[in-house]
């Protein structure tokens, strides 16, 4: 095999063991703050370091293989692809901590369940594990139309996030001594829904990288 | 290891070994008709006909004889020579009349020089009736000069890199252009040395000139082409072998091989000279 | 109209067939590189525009080539003439053993200018074209040999430039040359852009990246792409094409 074949060969399954990591993450991270459960919260908060120096490993070989290989065409696109979707993981991985903080930094937050079950908490965190699970298909089957079907999940976690203030408002207008808690859930909204638009990204990146076309700042209907 | 070294050690030995005795042979040679000849070369060796029967005297007649049939061989065997490995290299790289005619000139090559004077006293001197003279003696020289002539002209513009002579054409040059301005004068270093070797081995030839022009004994000098001359080589054969008193005339002999010796020397170091002003000339200019 | 225009060309050297159906066309002031691998009929491509091919024994070719509209391969049309217009510059530099004033003012020369002081015009003209004029200026009558190996071709490209052509080809000219030559041969392509239009051949992908505007990807005789530069490098639309330029090939 050759040289850059190896090399790109092994980047890929770096990225694809970064993505792991960070399905994981997010994954836990969400157990966590459905389950009030403190130590998958903990966890989740310790690996994060990891999955940062991973970053870094995956950013430094892809800038080698540009430096020493000047991969054109399909390799070219998979490098820069890799790239930009190796800092949206990472990106992701930094809500999943920030979630997995808010649990620790709380120890006594206590959410009313008929609130979460009511703003569809559960299914946000679900359809954003769908989304970051269905990237990595594609990427790993180079099946763009795989990665198609994470905009229209984007559209519905934007829907779910967008009737949630709404929702929360109300629940402070009738407990108002609970507007703590609540600040806090929206957070967590907040950042789900800031996965959901990453994973948006990380799908335009594998459309570029199989398909060469540019699908950012355009309407994403195919 | 210690085998390989040795079998190249041995090897080496060998072949310094070989090429000092060529040195040593050719030494030996040079020595025994200088040390032979230079006795008798004066002024008046140069200069004076033969006398007495070639036992005293000069051998004016024969350098003057030599001289003529050189120019007149060149005469005839250059533009013929030059032209036609032109035509040969440049024009018709790939046909069949250039093979014919590369053949052919191989063939000629090869031919015994005794054969060319036998040739040559049958169409020059019989059925033309040019007689006995240089130009029968230079006709049949420059036949046996040709083909070498044609030869070194084709390898000269054979060694000329090709992308000299694309590089004119893509320039908008004709091709008698680019062999007049750009390959001829690259070339012409080397065709000069086969030139000046071929007048070599023209100035010591017998044979040819043996039924063609040249005279047993003529204390005189020819006044026209249609003259007999002496030449060295001959002149060197007769008073060696069918002199009137061979004993007495021997020391001639050697001053006469002495001489011709020179000449060719001569003619080759001025090619080795003429090559490098040429050479360097092509360069500069 | 379009500087170079061939038109289903095909090209044979005796039963082997080199070139097959090739269509390609070139407008005015673009720089357009030939790769593929060795063998493939970029270098014939190339001679076919100068006709450089015609001297090559038992070659045929069909189609028909114009340069600016006139078909090179119509009767009557004459070769050196043609070759004014259409300059060569070749892999290996091929200075003649002239000097330097002499190398550039031979076109002229041989082209029946004997004008004094418009060669010394066109001469200093085309050597401070090729980028050279700095280097040399002081010995222009020295012996071109004298020069470098990146210098020659320089000089070899001024020599080009001097008979005007409208079209210059160069056939891998940069692949005899160390990196700081090349680049400066690379530079004075960009530069000779605004006034020629350039067909370049090149084994060099990142060259062929760095100077076209268009590259053309041939392979066992075919065209099998023909696209902005752009294109080809970062998204090719024929798998060949992408497997080639990224190494994968054979």
């Amino acid at each position: 095999m050759r040289h850059l074949e190896q090399e790109i060969n092994s980047l890929r399954q770096d990225i694809i063991e970064m993505w792991r990591m960070t399905i994981s993450q997010v994954y836990n991270a969400g157990e966590a703050i459905l389950s009030f459960d403190k130590d998958l919260a903990m966890q989740v908060s310790m690996r994060e370091r990891k999955i940062d120096a991973f970053e870094l490993k995956i950013d430094s070989e892809c800038e080698n293989i540009i430096a020493l290989h000047q991969p054109v065409a399909i390799d070219l696109r998979l490098v820069l692809a890799v790239l930009k979707i190796n800092s949206n993981l990472e990106r992701i991985a930094d809500f999943a901590y920030g979630i997995s903080r808010i649990l620790l930094a709380n120890p006594s937050l206590i959410l009313d369940a008929e609130l979460i079950t009511d703003s569809k908490l559960n299914s946000m965190i679900q359809q954003v594990n769908k989304m970051l699970a269905q990237g990595l298909e594609a990427f790993e089957t180079e099946k763009p139309q795989i990665a198609a079907a994470i905009f229209s999940e984007d559209y519905q976690v934007d829907e779910i996030n967008a009737n949630v203030s709404r929702k929360i408002a109300e629940y402070i207008k009738k407990n108002p001594e609970r507007a703590y808690e609540c600040l806090q859930l929206m957070g967590v909204f907040r950042k789900l829904e800031r996965i959901g638009d990453h994973c948006s990204n990380i799908a335009e990146e594998i459309f570029f990288f199989t398909d060469a076309k540019i699908l950012k700042h355009t309407d994403k209907k195919l | 290891m210690q085998s390989k070294r040795i079998s190249q050690a041995i090897a080496f030995t060998l072949f310094k070994l070989m090429s000092y005795a060529v040195i040593v042979i050719l030494v030996l040679i040079l020595g025994f008709i200088i040390s032979r000849g230079i006795g008798v070369i004066n002024w008046e060796f140069l200069t004076a006909a033969p006398e007495e029967g070639m036992t005293k005297g000069g051998i004016f007649p024969a350098i003057v004889g030599t001289f003529y049939l050189i120019i007149g061989s060149s005469l005839f065997s250059f533009p013929i020579g030059i032209m036609s490995g032109i035509y040969m290299n440049e024009y018709a790289t790939d046909n069949k009349l250039a093979s014919f005619i590369r053949i052919m000139t191989n063939n000629l090559s090869g031919v015994p020089s005794v054969v060319f004077g036998l040739f040559g006293m049958a169409l020059f001197v019989n059925t033309l009736g040019f007689g006995d003279s240089i130009l029968a003696g230079s006709l049949t020289l420059g036949l046996l000069s040709l083909p070498l002539v044609i030869r070194t002209t084709e390898e000269s513009l054979k060694a000329i890199d090709n992308s000299f002579r694309e590089g004119s054409l893509a320039l908008g040059a004709t091709k008698l252009q680019t062999i007049q301005k750009v390959v001829l004068p690259m070339a012409f270093p080397n065709i000069i040395t086969g030139l000046i070797l071929s007048i070599g081995r023209v100035s010591g030839e017998t044979a040819p000139i043996l039924f063609t022009v040249a005279a047993y004994f003529l204390p005189k000098l020819p006044n026209s082409i249609f003259d007999q001359v002496m030449a060295l080589p001959y002149h060197l054969y007769v008073i060696s072998t069918s002199g009137t008193d061979i004993e007495s005339s021997r020391a001639m002999a050697y001053g006469t091989a002495f001489v011709l010796i020179s000449i060719i020397l001569i003619i080759n170091i001025l090619a080795s000279v003429l090559r490098n002003y040429f050479a360097k000339k092509v360069k500069m200019n | 109209m379009l500087t170079i225009d061939a038109k289903n060309v095909d090209f044979y050297y005796s039963e082997f067939h080199a070139l097959k159906n090739i269509n390609l066309e070139v407008e005015k002031n673009k720089v357009v590189a030939l790769i593929g691998p060795s063998g493939c009929g970029k270098s014939t491509f190339l001679r076919l525009l100068n006709r450089m091919n015609d001297l090559i024994d038992g070659t045929r070719m069909t189609g028909s080539v114009l340069i600016e509209g006139k078909d090179i391969y119509a009767p009557g049309i004459r070769v050196d003439e043609l070759r004014k217009e259409v300059g060569m510059v070749f892999q290996k530099p091929n200075p003649f053993p002239k000097s330097i004033f002499e190398n550039v003012a031979y076109g002229l020369r041989v082209n029946g200018i004997s004008d004094k002081n418009f060669i010394e015009e066109r001469v200093v003209q085309s050597i401070k074209s090729a980028a050279l004029w700095d280097e040399v200026k002081d010995k222009l009558n020295k012996s071109a040999f004298a020069l470098s190996g990146g210098q020659q071709q320089r000089l070899c490209i001024a020599r080009t430039l001097a008979i005007s052509p409208k079209v210059v080809l160069m056939d891998e000219p940069a692949s005899a040359l160390d990196p700081i030559s090349t680049a400066k041969i690379e530079e004075l392509i960009y530069e000779l852009k605004k006034d020629y239009t350039i067909m370049i051949v090149t084994h060099n992908m990142q060259q062929a990246s760095r100077v076209s505007d268009k590259t053309a990807y041939f392979y066992l005789g075919e065209m099998i792409e023909y696209d902005d530069t752009i294109k080809i490098f970062t998204n090719p639309k024929e798998l060949s094409t992408q497997n080639y330029i990224t190494g994968r090939f054979g």
